[in-house]
């Protein structure tokens, strides 16, 4: 069950975090999204050049890094790979916050947004009070909340907090429902190492990204894990 | 001295971010120094306390050149000072009267071995890991998970999060130099990350004291 990417945005509708990484050879039909796109749903995922590049390329790191220098801003190599062999296969061949203001962030964005929006208006429940359609209609909540989406080719969590940050992440269609892990990586990842970071903002600017070093390498980790479990 | 001095319910996060924002504040404060307006109403200066494009929840105060500077270090260091040098008593008191440990600090080491133990155990939640001494009045205490830093590191790297701790590594500095004056011991104290190993810091304390 392969993971193809994960986001974050904040509550000004920024991408702040985008993590591409390379599915791999072991599972052929992980390069769904990049290749031309088959199903309706995935005509919002047609690949950028700087994508392209970097998954198309010989994987070893010297490529990465030449790939990864080239395209976008921002965005770092990780300095510590983990030892684990399947981590480090996921931390060489993807990138870290190349793609955040493409078009592909935008448009996995307002998708998310107007699924969102659809989720609140398609069928609300019967309300007797002012107050309760109030609330039934506010981001408070949370009951009638978009959990995911699923195409033939993929499949997108998704996770939003009560004050606006939007957890994303992209993975084969027949993944098990990852929103658990998205409130854990904001529990447990970025709680810890963002917000209770004196040297990092809760409130970003436009161009700003999370580049953290640390904060990098444990949501690899993270994944890395996780991708064991799975399959 | 009421029992509820000591209370232990204090929400140690907000305790944490207040403290942190002592870094922040003095830096605000320093620009506002700084800047040629004139102090006069208390809405105008704090008004003042404002950096440029200082929106709140970012931290532009760290990468403001002021945020390094000597005066910022030694005011923070000084509120260190201030705070070690009045708790000193209180913790005397708590150890002496309400757990009954006779307490000798006649010698520096004792004193040292009171700040490691007691001192850090109320402010860290732990023990200081290592104490050394070379007997000539310089002691090196070495904190292996040092609470304040454990979550601390920049989004530039980690030199650059070594550079920028140093305002945070302050404060213990002046919570240790006012210990020890308030007990009569006049001393320089100066904190560096081990060997670029976060979050383990080592404290040299160097006493006028020679024995």
């Amino acid at each position: 069950m392969p993971i193809y990417s994960f986001w974050i945005y904040d509550r000004h509708c920024n991408c702040i975090f985008s993590r591409e990484y390379g599915t791999g050879s072991q599972d052929p039909s992980g390069n769904v999204l990049k290749s031309t796109p088959k199903s309706k749903g995935s005509a919002q995922f047609a690949p950028n050049p700087s994508y392209e590049n970097t998954s198309s390329l010989p994987t070893s790191s010297q490529s990465t890094q030449n790939s990864s220098i080239s395209s976008g801003r921002g965005q770092r190599l990780l300095s510590s790979a983990s030892n684990n062999h399947k981590a480090q296969e996921l931390i060489q061949k993807g990138t870290v916050n190349a793609q955040n203001n493409n078009n592909t962030s935008k448009l996995l964005f307002g998708t998310l947004f107007s699924l969102r929006k659809i989720a609140g208006s398609v069928c609300t429940p019967q309300t007797e009070t002012h107050q309760e359609e109030e609330f039934n209609t506010s981001n408070l909540n949370s009951f009638n909340a978009l959990q995911s989406f699923r195409t033939l080719n993929y499949k997108c969590h998704y996770y939003e907090t009560m004050n606006g940050l939007r957890f994303v992440v992209v993975t084969h269609p027949a993944a098990r429902s990852l929103q658990s892990s998205l409130i854990e990586i904001y529990h447990s990842i970025y709680l810890p190492t963002v917000v209770r970071n004196p040297l990092m903002p809760v409130n970003y600017r436009e161009d700003e990204v999370i580049s953290n070093d640390r904060f990098v390498r444990a949501i690899d980790e993270y994944w890395a894990s996780l991708e064991e479990t799975l399959t | 001295m009421p029992e509820e001095f000591f209370s232990k319910e204090v929400s140690a996060m907000a305790l944490e971010y207040l403290v942190n924002e002592c870094v922040a504040l003095s830096v605000r404060v320093e620009e506002l120094l700084a800047s040629d307006s004139v102090p006069g109403t208390l809405a105008g200066d704090v008004a003042g306390l404002k950096l440029e494009q200082d929106k709140p929840g970012t931290v532009d105060f760290a990468s403001n050149p002021k945020f390094l500077g000597l005066n910022n270090l030694y005011r923070v260091e000084r509120y260190g000072y201030e705070i070690g040098y009045k708790i000193t008593d209180c913790i005397i008191y708590k150890k002496s009267v309400q757990e009954g440990v006779n307490i000798q600090l006649l010698e520096v080491l004792e004193v040292m071995k009171f700040i490691c133990r007691d001192v850090w155990r109320m402010f860290y939640l732990k023990q200081m890991d290592n104490l050394r001494t070379n007997h000539i009045g310089t002691f090196v205490l070495v904190d292996n998970n040092f609470r304040p830093l454990i979550n601390v590191s920049s989004a530039q790297g980690d030199a650059d999060t070594i550079r920028k701790i140093q305002p945070y590594l302050q404060l213990p500095c002046g919570l240790i130099r006012g210990i020890l004056a308030s007990l009569g011991i006049s001393a320089v104290v100066k904190a560096d990350v081990i060997e670029n190993r976060l979050p383990a810091v080592s404290f040299n304390v160097q006493t006028s004291l020679a024995k």
